[in-house]
């Protein structure tokens, strides 16, 4: 008798922890449902953040790879384009910026110069790896038609030296 | 009633005859033995079949003393079948020659019919009950079943002779060696049995004779009026009905005016014993021997059965836990993978460890300085650039013949001093510089020397989306 009230005690608190357990699994359901759902919606949310820079890391990958590290000499570039003394150009300090490399800006001066001349070594600047590229221009033109004071400031790239 | 049994005898012993039949759960009972009830083989199978009760492996099931068994038709004047749980008792100590309360009582399963709830009721006294069962131990079968014999022997009537009409009225007269019992009914419904003390296999022929016409005819004539029929069927059983000439003088002893259509059971002489197994293996048969008077065998059985179906809830609860518990960890396993894959791609993104339930805010940060960190290389790689847009200034003014006396450009803002031909030249200007993606705003700064109005332009780059 004793026994089988054990039993009997043991198979109704069993059925009641299987009760209670299933109702707090079907009651639990939609929260882990959202909880989930929420998850893999910020997952796939960061998903599309993915190769969002893949671009940018190529081209450093590509410098790397072909040993590009630092960019042409701006004055070289101005002398060949505009002659001796006409740029006087100022380098700014260089500012870190990602996977090891510097943003370096030079300020350059051009108090006379034809437009032509100037867009000739613009290119030549723009065509270098790495390149030179123009951030701000201000022109002042001069009397004579097609010729002006240009303030040029460039930027480029190069990398950190260890 | 209980569930039945694998294997259930049923015995019949009277006037030194013993017979002893066998049934399963299925199929039809069948004769173990029929023989001298002082033989030796009748003796070695009661003790067989008393030893297999014992073990609890079969039942042995035996008719309480039918003179001593009262049999009656309990009606509540309720539709409920709980209600009238509550006071058969009371409706059956009404019609019982002794006390409810000094008896042991049967209830079968009741029904609701006609605004009512009606159920058959079998009553013994406890004192006659225990009484009979030392006499059967005393022979050596201690029984776990003692039914009442009027409703076996009508339950195997209606089996073996189902009624052509479900509303067919018939009586069936069984011959016992010491008695007569008389059950009576309308299609399978039993109605009522009666016992006669007497037996046309025992004591004075005569006596018996007319003892039969006369209560045969109060019988018949009483089931014909309640049924409001005007024939039945009679059906003739037990051992007296093995002898057709007696049958023959029983039947001409009938009221003429009562029309009855007679027939006989096949192996009339084994029909109780039949009757006894066949109940005691399907379990719908009355159990005197039941509650405080249950048979030990029968005890242990309910107990194990009890046990084992504590064990299925036990076995059952366990199964369900385990599929919470699985459900459980499988949740937080496809969680976990989802928040490790989320972590990992977040710190790849971030560069840097991320808080838990922080990475989308944290990724947005991270792409706000990575954007930043990586502009010069987008600089570096736009095909057109700054220089572009310069060139692209300086066309539209010279197309429009506007002359720039200072031109300013920077990555987010342009300002412009120059004159036009006139104003809707300037406007026009504008209006390139604003489809080129700027957004203007310009001011009249008087007239140049030559008269062409001058002009003063600002604009700030409009970023789209």
């Amino acid at each position: 008798m004793a026994a089988e009230r054990v039993w009997k005690g043991l198979a109704v608190a069993l059925a009641a922890l299987a009760a209670a357990a299933t109702l707090q699994t079907t009651l639990s359901a939609p929260r882990q449902r959202d909880l989930l759902a929420r998850k893999e919606a910020d997952l796939a949310k960061i998903r599309t953040f993915a190769g969002r820079w893949a671009a940018e890391d190529a081209l450093r990958a590509d410098w790397d790879r072909r040993q590009i590290a630092q960019p042409a000499d701006l004055a070289e570039l101005a002398v060949g384009a505009l002659g001796t003394g006409a740029a006087k150009i100022s380098p700014r300090s260089p500012v870190p910026v990602a996977g090891g490399w510097q943003r370096r800006e030079a300020a350059v001066e051009l108090p006379s110069v034809a437009y032509a001349e100037a867009a000739t070594f613009l290119a030549a600047a723009a065509a270098a790896e790495p390149p030179w590229r123009l951030r701000e221009i201000d022109v002042r033109p001069a009397a004579e038609a097609g010729r002006g004071a240009l303030s040029l400031v460039l930027e480029t790239l190069e990398k950190k030296r260890p | 009633m209980a569930g039945g049994c694998k294997t259930a005898y049923g015995l019949d012993v009277s006037a030194g005859r013993l017979v002893l039949a066998r049934c399963g759960r299925r199929g039809a009972p069948q004769v173990a033995l029929a023989a001298a009830a002082d033989s030796d083989e009748a003796r070695r199978a009661v003790q067989a079949a008393a030893a297999e009760a014992a073990k609890g492996t079969a039942a042995l099931a035996v008719a309480a003393p039918a003179a001593l068994t009262a049999v009656r038709r309990l009606r509540a004047p309720f539709a409920s079948v709980r209600k009238a749980a509550k006071v058969w008792p009371a409706l059956l100590d009404v019609d019982l020659p002794f006390p409810v309360e000094s008896a042991a009582c049967f209830y079968a399963a009741p029904r609701v019919e006609n605004g009512g709830t009606v159920a058959l009721a079998a009553a013994l006294r406890r004192s006659d009950l225990e009484a009979f069962l030392e006499t059967c131990r005393a022979a050596g079968a201690d029984p776990t079943h003692c039914d009442a014999e009027a409703l076996a022997l009508w339950d195997l009537h209606v089996a073996e002779a189902p009624p052509a009409r479900a509303d067919g009225v018939h009586a069936l007269v069984w011959l016992g060696a010491d008695h007569v019992v008389v059950a009576r009914g309308r299609g399978a419904e039993f109605m009522a049995a009666h016992v006669l003390r007497a037996s046309p296999l025992a004591g004075d022929p005569q006596a018996f004779a007319a003892l039969w016409a006369g209560r045969a005819r109060q019988i018949l004539a009483v089931h014909l009026a309640e049924t409001a029929a005007t024939e039945l069927d009679l059906w003739w059983t037990g051992p007296g009905a093995e002898d057709e000439a007696r049958l023959a003088d029983l039947r001409r002893a009938l009221p003429a005016e009562i029309a009855c259509r007679h027939e006989t059971h096949r192996q009339p002489a084994s029909f109780l014993a039949r009757a006894l197994a066949r109940r005691a293996a399907d379990g719908s048969g009355v159990n005197f021997r039941s509650g405080t008077d249950a048979h030990p065998a029968v005890v242990r059985a309910e107990s194990r059965d009890r046990r084992r179906t504590y064990l299925g809830v036990a076995a059952a609860a366990l199964l369900v836990l385990a599929l919470n518990l699985g459900e459980a960890v499988a949740r937080r396993g496809r969680l976990a993978a989802v928040q490790r894959e989320l972590a990992a791609l977040a710190r790849s993104v971030a560069g840097e460890a991320v808080p838990r339930g922080q990475e989308i805010l944290m990724v947005e940060r991270a792409i706000s300085r990575r954007d930043e960190e990586t502009k010069p290389f987008r600089v570096a790689r736009d095909p057109a650039g700054m220089e572009a847009q310069l060139a692209r200034v300086i066309e539209e003014a010279a197309a429009l013949g506007v002359e720039i006396s200072q031109l300013g450009l920077s990555p987010a803002a342009i300002s412009l001093r120059g004159a036009a031909p006139n104003q809707p030249v300037f406007e026009t200007f504008a209006e390139r510089l604003e489809a080129g993606g700027w957004s203007v705003q310009s001011e009249a700064s008087g007239t140049a020397p030559d008269g062409r109005p001058q002009f003063i332009l600002k604009g700030m780059v409009r970023h789209g989306g």
